[in-house]
């Protein structure tokens, strides 16, 4: 997604990566890495995005926006908003009531985080994006503070009643974000 | 316990108070650049966020940053004098950081003016350092102390 970033032309169409990793832990460029506590048998990768220190893995929705911002008329912000509010919209089709809060980035579920957020603008390209808990494994949270807070506990979408697949996740949500963006 | 301020995006209608704090507190003596016009297109703007705090009788505060690829630059802070060291200005400033954190912002610039001690103090106490001392910066007339603050971890403590 870099190289596609900085080899993209006024021309090139946007795109929406949805993908699930393998185990990793990354850290962004804000993180510090005394929040990986015990990482174990998980690599733990230093990456470009903005934000702190978050886990990925099977069961998780990654969704990488690669949007010519300038192009879209789109800033940080705005382009933060929709990838959450696309999230909390969809955790609605489920009955399940999630928000954001002030000063902590993400979508949370009472106290619990759903979904967290970290992005990358180079020469007005989107990339990196957001990784929304499905169905997967959350213990590899307990070994580091998510997003740089102790005792941040994290939840999924299967846990509150909602969708366990992930590719028809991907599907609702890539057509609700397009729709949010007017792509 | 003091409740946190709330924060909000600026609309079309608080263009117009807002320039006129610019005015009254920030700009006094150098003419007016921040007009309601400008403060509009700001507020219109994809890569500026124009927060505010509302207050009893109108805006308590305000502050507009502008995001780039690389660098934010928070163009305007002002805190209504009768509101001021009730942390308005840090939670504002912080509210403004957060997005430039999440797009992995490199550092946020901010000039403030050299006749402003206390604004300078201010931003030293939530990270900023002193850059330069640019000359004229202000209408041609008045010189500003441009500050920065990393954004990033310090990769040197973390190299091991």
């Amino acid at each position: 997604m870099q190289r596609y970033t900085e080899q993209r032309t006024a021309d090139s169409p946007d795109r929406i990566w949805m993908l699930e990793h393998e185990p990793v832990f990354t850290l962004g460029m804000n993180a510090d890495d005394a929040h990986v506590l015990a990482a174990g048998d998980i690599p733990v990768v230093r990456i470009d995005r903005g934000g702190q220190v978050t886990y990925h893995g099977p069961g998780q929705l990654v969704v990488y926006p690669l949007i010519d911002t300038r192009r879209a008329g789109l800033g940080v912000r705005p382009l933060i908003n929709a990838l959450e509010q696309t999230v909390i919209d969809l955790a609605a089709r489920s009955g399940i009531v999630a928000s954001c809060r002030a000063g902590a980035p993400g979508v949370y579920v009472g106290e619990r985080k759903l979904a967290s957020v970290g992005l990358r603008i180079r020469r007005g390209g989107s990339y990196h994006g957001l990784a929304l808990n499905v169905d997967m494994n959350l213990e590899p949270f307990d070994r580091i503070n998510p997003c740089g807070y102790a005792g941040l506990r994290m939840t999924q979408l299967a846990d509150l009643g909602g969708p366990r697949e992930v590719p028809a996740v991907a599907t609702q949500f890539a057509a609700m974000l397009m729709a949010r963006l007017s792509l | 316990m003091t409740a946190m301020p709330i924060v909000r995006l600026a609309r079309s209608g608080d263009a117009g108070q807002i320039a006129g704090m610019s005015r009254a507190l920030i700009e006094q003596g150098l003419g007016w650049s921040w007009t309601r016009l400008r403060v509009l297109a700001a507020i219109r703007d994809p890569a500026c966020n124009v927060a505010v705090i509302d207050g009893p009788d109108g805006l308590a505060a305000f502050g507009i940053m502008h995001y780039g690829d690389e660098r934010a630059h928070l163009s305007l802070l002002a805190v209504h004098p009768d509101r001021r060291h009730q942390k308005l200005g840090t939670s504002l400033v912080g509210w403004l950081e957060k997005p430039a954190e999440v797009a992995g912002i490199a550092r946020v610039r901010l000039e403030a003016r050299a006749d402003n001690p206390g604004a300078v103090a201010f931003y030293r106490k939530l990270g900023y350092q002193e850059r330069e001392r640019v000359a004229g910066y202000y209408a041609g007339s008045l010189d500003a102390i441009r500050l920065e603050k990393s954004l990033l971890a310090d990769l040197g403590t973390l190299a091991r």
